[in-house]
C-alpha cells in the first residue's frame, strides 16, 4: 500500500511538472503556483466534503502547527526556492542540487523518528539520487 | 548572497517536509484532513508574498489556456500531496520519499506517451532503469 500510494504521488508529480510548465508559459511562476495551490486546495476541500463530511477532527495545536509548516514548506518555500535557483543559476545547476532532498529526507528522519537505514534502503536512496542527478544535470 | 544557497536551502526544507508531515499526522490527524489543512496554511502566505512582491493584479490578467494547465497542474499536485500523506501516515519517511521521487521515470512514460517528437537517449533509459532498481530495493527493504 505505502509502495502503490508513493508511486501514484511521484507520477502525479511527474504529471504536475508537465503542466506547470505549459500553464507557466505566459504566466508569472509565483502567479501560477498560487492558483495552482488555490486549485489544489478546492479539489481537497471537495474530497473532504464528500468522503467524511464537514466533521472535524481532534488533534493537539502542535499537529496542526506540524501540518501548516509541511504545507508552507512544500508550496511556498519550496516551490518558491526551486522557481529562484532555477532563474539564478539555471535548472542544469539547480536541479541536481535539489534531487539532494532524497539524501536530506532520511537524515531528518532517521534523528526525528529514529527510522533505521538497512542496507537495502540505503543503496536504493543512492541510485536514486546519483541518476536523479545525471538526469537532472543534462536537463 | 551566493545563488547555491537557494538550490541548497530548497532540498534541506523539501528534505525536511516528510518528517514534519509525519510528526504532524502523528495524533490520529487523517491524511486527508492533515493534507486539506496543509495546503490551506500556505494560501495566505502566497497572499502576503504577491502583494509584497507587486504581481496581485498579474491574477487577472492570466489567459484561459495557462488557468486550463494551471487548475490541472493543482488537481495533481494536491492529489500527489495527498498520497504522499497517506503514504506517510502508514509507512516509513526514508521509504516513501525515495519511491515517490521516481519522477524522471513518470517522466519518461509522459514523453513517450505525448510528446513523440523528444529524442530519448540510451543514458536516459540507463538512467530509468536504475532509477527502477533504487526503487525496487527500497519498497522491498
Amino acid at each position: 500500500m505505502v509502495v502503490a500510494l508513493s508511486l501514484l504521488a511521484a507520477l502525479l508529480w511527474a504529471a504536475t511538472g508537465v503542466l506547470t510548465k505549459k500553464g507557466t508559459e505566459q504566466v508569472d511562476p509565483v502567479v501560477g503556483s498560487f492558483i495552482s495551490t488555490c486549485v489544489g486546495f478546492s479539489a481537497l476541500l471537495l474530497i473532504t466534503i464528500f468522503a467524511s463530511g464537514a466533521e472535524v477532527p481532534r488533534t493537539g495545536a502542535n499537529q496542526l502547527a506540524l501540518l501548516a509548516a509541511a504545507g508552507v514548506m512544500n508550496y511556498l518555500i519550496g516551490r518558491s526556492l526551486n522557481y529562484v535557483s532555477i532563474k539564478m543559476i539555471g535548472p542544469s545547476r539547480a536541479m541536481p542540487i535539489i534531487s539532494a532532498q532524497v539524501l536530506v529526507a532520511p537524515v531528518f528522519a532517521l534523528m526525528a523518528l529514529r527510522e533505521t537505514l538497512t542496507p537495502q534502503l540505503g543503496t536504493g536512496i543512492l541510485l536514486v539520487f546519483l541518476w536523479t542527478y545525471i538526469l537532472a544535470s543534462k536537463s | 548572497m551566493n545563488p547555491y544557497f537557494y538550490p541548497i536551502a530548497s532540498a534541506l526544507v523539501l528534505g525536511l517536509m516528510p518528517t514534519v508531515a509525519k510528526l504532524g499526522l502523528s495524533e490520529g490527524m487523517p491524511p486527508l484532513q492533515g493534507t486539506l489543512f496543509g495546503t490551506f496554511a500556505a494560501i495566505p502566505l502566497y497572499v502576503l508574498v504577491l502583494m509584497a512582491l507587486g504581481k496581485w493584479k498579474d491574477l487577472w490578467r492570466i489567459d484561459q489556456r495557462s488557468l486550463v494547465f494551471l487548475a490541472a497542474s493543482g488537481g495533481c499536485s494536491s492529489l500527489a500531496l495527498l498520497f504522499m500523506f497517506t503514504a506517510l501516515s502508514l509507512g516509513a519517511v526514508s521509504i516513501v520519499v525515495v519511491i515517490s521521487n521516481a519522477i524522471p521515470f513518470f517522466n519518461l512514460l509522459f514523453v513517450f506517451a505525448f510528446l513523440r517528437g523528444e529524442r530519448i537517449t540510451g543514458k536516459v533509459l540507463l538512467g530509468n532503469l536504475a532509477i527502477v532498481t533504487g526503487l525496487v530495493l527500497a519498497a522491498i527493504a
